[in-house]
């Protein structure tokens, strides 16, 4: 398959006529990175399945405006971080019933996921990730699993290198303690 | 020497040509490698403070179901069109209603409505009757205020309305012009005989 970056995607998306070619190029390149970065902030794979295609159709509708200002790249995970997070909020309101937070809900299907292979020290970690806040998780699987720099994940969560810094080392502390203490 | 190093780099470029490099790389692969390095490395100083962590692999621990992403792609775009149809059938719903025969006579009947309030609340000239010295100025302000009003009149309520004083001076000034007259024209008959 052709390899095109992204300023040559957003310039065919742009042009009204080759609109799903470049669709059709933009799912391929980041169909995967997106997939596993919700996959890892919503846990389910249907869930995933869900948020991963809404985030293409707010891509579909907001890539002919995408001002070039910040990387293709961050504005994707941007989305694709808020579909989530509305997803996870929704979902939370909707189960009504349950007296536990989202977290624990997330923890307990990891359990019973048919979809996840890990073994036992792979689910005292995820249960770990699971005990942090939103906001900390985020950073720590962009940071520790996804590998990106400061800068990006700034770009994409708007937060200064300096705080992120902070919140990746104390994230990292508690999933230190979670471990040992477990 | 000169034929020789000719047939050298015609040798050197027959080798290129012959075996050309089949594999592909990612886009600015080697001039992202140093930032690609450098940042595993800070990765790994940053896990060192965090023993129990950093002895935990890292891998994909979640799996997904066979030929996912080979559907994915056809999926999300049905998806897209799907959501297009809705956005073009809520747009011509939208024009229906805004078109549409209902709305037509609604926004008639709203107007006729409209333009009947208009009307029955417009001010109205309000006259002050002591103001009015003569009939004619009576019928007039009649005329504006009530159409029914001069109708009901008896004579005595009209002669009440007539100004009285205004009248006898008017009678008395014809009277004495008719005198005026009647005497000029004697003189004259009396002049002629």
């Amino acid at each position: 398959m052709q390899h095109y970056s992204d300023e040559e995607i957003v310039a065919l998306f742009k042009d009204e006529s080759s609109r799903n070619m470049a669709l059709h190029y933009l799912i391929q390149k980041y169909q995967q990175k997106l997939y596993w970065h919700i996959r890892k902030i919503v846990i389910s794979h249907d869930d995933t399945d869900d948020v991963l295609q809404n985030t293409f159709i707010r891509i579909w509708k907001g890539l002919a405006g995408f001002k070039e200002e910040s990387l293709l790249f961050t504005w994707l995970y941007r989305i694709a971080t808020n579909e989530s997070l509305t997803f996870l909020k929704r979902k939370a309101k909707e189960n009504t019933t349950s007296i536990h937070p989202i977290e624990y809900q997330l923890s307990k299907s990891l359990e019973s996921d048919v979809f996840f292979n890990g073994d036992e020290i792979q689910l005292k970690l995820q249960k770990a990730i699971l005990s942090l806040p939103e906001k900390q998780r985020i950073v720590f699987n962009m940071r520790y699993y996804d590998e990106m720099p400061y800068e990006q994940i700034s770009e994409v969560l708007g937060t200064s290198v300096g705080g992120l810094k902070a919140s990746y080392h104390i994230a990292a502390k508690k999933i230190e303690d979670f471990l040992v203490s477990h | 020497m000169e034929d020789r190093g000719n047939n050298m780099n015609d040798d050197s470029n027959l080798f290129f040509d012959k075996k050309r490099n089949s594999f592909d790389l990612p886009i600015n692969y080697f001039s992202e490698f140093e930032n690609r390095l450098g940042l595993k490395i800070s990765l790994n100083e940053e896990l060192k403070s965090y023993p129990m962590l950093s002895s935990i692999r890292k891998e994909n621990i979640y799996s997904i179901p066979d030929n996912y992403f080979d559907n994915l792609l056809q999926n999300i775009k049905s998806n897209i069109h799907y959501t297009k149809e809705i956005e073009l059938s809520f747009f011509d719903m939208i024009i229906k209603v805004l078109f549409g025969k209902q709305v037509a006579f609604a926004f008639g009947l709203f107007f006729v409505i409209g333009l009947s309030i208009y009307f029955f609340k417009s001010p109205k000239t309000n006259i002050n009757y002591s103001e009015c010295k003569t009939l004619a100025c009576l019928e007039k302000n009649e005329i504006l205020n009530n159409n029914q009003f001069i109708t009901n009149f008896d004579d005595d309520e009209l002669i009440d309305l007539v100004d009285l004083q205004q009248l006898n001076e008017n009678i008395d000034v014809s009277a004495d012009h008719i005198d005026n007259s009647n005497m000029a024209s004697d003189t004259t008959e009396k002049e002629h005989f």
